[in-house]
């Protein structure tokens, strides 16, 4: 029934905006298939499971509301459990008109690092980073709330970003408190090198309660240097990232404290023709208080990439997770699509 | 909650000290050819600055955060538009936190409102045609007759910002348009005597420049726009350009040469790289183009 609903909504917009190009908001309709094999088997746990799946079909619609306000929502149809549902990814809206200063209220990613801001279809990898997962859980650092941000006069792209959220994921802001709010601030620096490469560094710090009403912290830091040489922009380009959190006191989906846990997460991106992208990534999970061994994770990936409306994309995981005696070796395809308006990317 | 209101109080006091005031008009454009144009018809009381270099790929570029930087204390950004920048212009508005510069408002000015485009795909659009602009070619600037339009929508928009300055920029428009008018008859004399009427080039970024000069392009060596050229295609455009009598092979600097000096090497037909945007002035940049066409025609006198 609701994904009845859902093409209903789907079809309604699409009729809409083939009469009227201008007044209809911006919509595009990302799907992702996969197809994934593992030497262990099936993992129950994980978010994809081998075989044929749907990871995700996520509708996102963008216009400006009026002149003061910008609208930004994505709906995902997510495969949760077996059994599709529809969960607004991000709903939210951002002020236009107010000089030097940008309000965001509703519920978007929270500005934490590089990896937490990105939608499913436009992981680096196929699947989301440790940094993201690992900490946050399966949804990502996703929250409800208001975010200030701020562009400091400096002559290098300064940004300071305070946010109030409604603190209630369930792996390090897990309070049953109803009113319980937590803070996070976001601090991103970009310079421009030259004209073909930037350096940006991410610092993040939030606080607020965990599942046992106590104090808790995380912290952010993410450094990316990118690539792109202007003469040959659209064939040859590169991007390295180290994204580096770590929680106070964190807890797993079960609720299980897990202590002080610190993951870093460090990948590479390198275009090597106009359609072909190989990448690289390795990760590491800290139990910094328990001492348990490290959790590692090797990936890499090789991308074809027709058109900036689709890609098909194979990857290769090692896996070695603590306490298990075997290592998991895993390939995944996907195939990622999209239809409608033209993407644009940040930065 | 206490830390997030102390934040928010040391983002506006920072934010008071931000307000320095600019004698001059701060101009930032997308492109080098209108950074030329305006500063041509503003200076001196302009400042401009392009945000893509003259030998970038307009269809590659990233929405740059230190483009919001350079966008926020502008009095006018100068686009395109057509979709040309649709990929990054609108993050990077809405990032510099400049309200002027927003669509409607006063300091945003783009050459789609005051020219007619060629090429407006008729009927039924879809990507299956490759990287389509739905609202026609955008690469105008290289039509010295649109050329004159957009100068002289410009110093309608800049006078507007700054009428203290109305007879500089008057003047400076009158200049201008006088120096190309006697360069359109030269150009035309010189792409005539060159006998060239048809060629290829790898996307249609040259199409308004042939179009002024009434060369036909036959095809181009990319299939689809934004689709990279299969050898089988290359093979098609082998036959076409030897049965259509094809004179001269062009493609943009910022294209791969590959497979333009394939296609040169097996019909013998001479091939020319050249530049699609400013890189000193407009006129160099024509006359670079005009150039290219001589030399075609040269090639294939001597061969």
């Amino acid at each position: 029934m609701r994904l009845f609903a859902f093409l209903i909504l789907i079809t309604t917009v699409s009729v809409a905006s083939a009469k009227n190009l201008l007044s209809n908001p911006a919509i595009s309709l990302n799907t992702l298939l996969t197809y994934q094999t593992s030497d262990q088997g099936n993992n129950p746990d994980g978010e994809n499971t081998n075989g044929f799946s749907v990871q995700e079909v996520e509708l996102r619609m963008t216009a400006n509301i009026d002149s003061n306000f910008y609208g930004d929502v994505t709906l995902a149809l997510e495969n949760e459990d077996g059994e599709f549902g529809i969960e607004p990814e991000e709903a939210f809206v951002e002020t236009l008109t107010l000089p030097d200063f940008k309000i965001r209220a509703g519920k978007f990613y929270a500005y934490w690092g590089r990896h937490n801001l990105l939608h499913t279809h436009s992981f680096p990898f196929i699947d989301a980073a440790l940094t993201r997962n690992f900490i946050f859980g399966e949804e990502g650092f996703n929250e409800t709330g208001l975010a200030v941000s701020y562009l400091v006069p400096t002559p290098w792209y300064f940004e300071i970003v305070a946010q109030a959220l409604s603190g209630d994921n369930a792996q390090v802001f897990g309070s049953n408190s109803q009113d319980d709010v937590a803070g996070v601030y976001y601090l991103k620096n970009l310079w421009d090198l030259n004209k073909a490469s930037t350096l940006q560094l991410d610092l993040g710090l939030g606080h607020g309660h965990n599942i046992n009403n106590e104090r808790n912290h995380i912290y952010n830091a993410t450094l990316t240097y990118k690539w792109r040489p202007v003469a040959k922009a659209s064939t040859t380009s590169f991007a390295w990232t180290a994204e580096y959190t770590m929680a106070e006191k964190l807890f797993d989906e079960d609720g299980n404290a897990l202590g002080r846990t610190a993951v870093l997460s460090t990948w590479a991106q390198y275009q090597f023709a106009k359609q072909w992208w190989a990448q690289l990534r390795t990760e590491f999970v800290d139990f910094i208080e328990t001492g348990v061994d490290q959790t590692k994770k090797h990936s890499a990936l090789i991308g074809f990439i027709p058109s900036e409306f689709s890609a098909i994309r194979l990857q290769y995981d090692n896996i070695d997770v603590t306490g298990s005696s075997e290592k998991e070796n895993r390939f995944t395809i996907q195939l990622n699509t999209s239809i409608g308006s033209h993407p644009a990317h940040t930065y | 909650m206490n830390i997030f209101f102390s934040v928010l109080i040391l983002m506006t006091v920072l934010s008071g000290q931000s307000s320095a005031l600019a004698k001059e008009l701060k101009v930032i454009t997308t492109t080098t050819t209108l950074a030329y144009l305006v500063n041509e018809i503003g200076k001196p009381h302009v400042d401009v600055t392009s945000l893509t270099t003259y030998n970038q790929d307009p269809h590659a570029v990233e929405a740059k955060p230190s483009y919001m930087v350079k966008l926020r204390h502008a009095d006018l950004i100068a686009s395109v538009g057509l979709d040309l920048e649709v990929g990054w212009i609108h993050l990077v508005t809405r990032g510099a936190r400049n309200p002027k510069l927003l669509h409607g408002r006063n300091g945003h000015f783009q050459v789609e409102d005051h020219i007619k485009a060629i090429e407006v795909p008729q009927g039924r659009i879809d990507r299956s045609l490759g990287d389509i602009h739905p609202k026609g070619n955008p690469h105008f600037h290289l039509d010295p007759h649109r050329i004159e339009k957009t100068a002289k929508a410009l110093a309608q928009k800049l006078i507007d910002l700054a009428p203290t300055y109305q007879l500089d920029f008057k003047k400076n428009l009158k200049l201008f348009l006088s120096q190309l008018q006697k360069k359109k008859t030269e150009w035309k004399v010189r792409v005539q005597l060159s006998s060239i009427k048809k060629v290829i080039t790898y996307h249609k970024s040259l199409n308004y420049f042939l179009d002024f000069f009434k060369i036909e392009n036959t095809s181009t060596i990319e299939p689809k726009p934004g689709v990279p050229p299969s050898a089988k295609h290359i093979i098609s455009l082998i036959k076409k350009a030897k049965t259509q009598k094809v004179k001269c092979i062009l493609t943009e600097n910022y294209f791969e040469k590959t497979a333009a000096q394939k296609l040169s090497e097996k019909t013998q037909i001479p091939y020319e790289v050249v530049p699609v945007e400013t890189k000193t002035t407009y006129f160099a940049l024509i006359e670079t183009l005009v150039t290219a066409l001589e030399n075609c025609a040269k090639q294939t006198k001597s061969s």
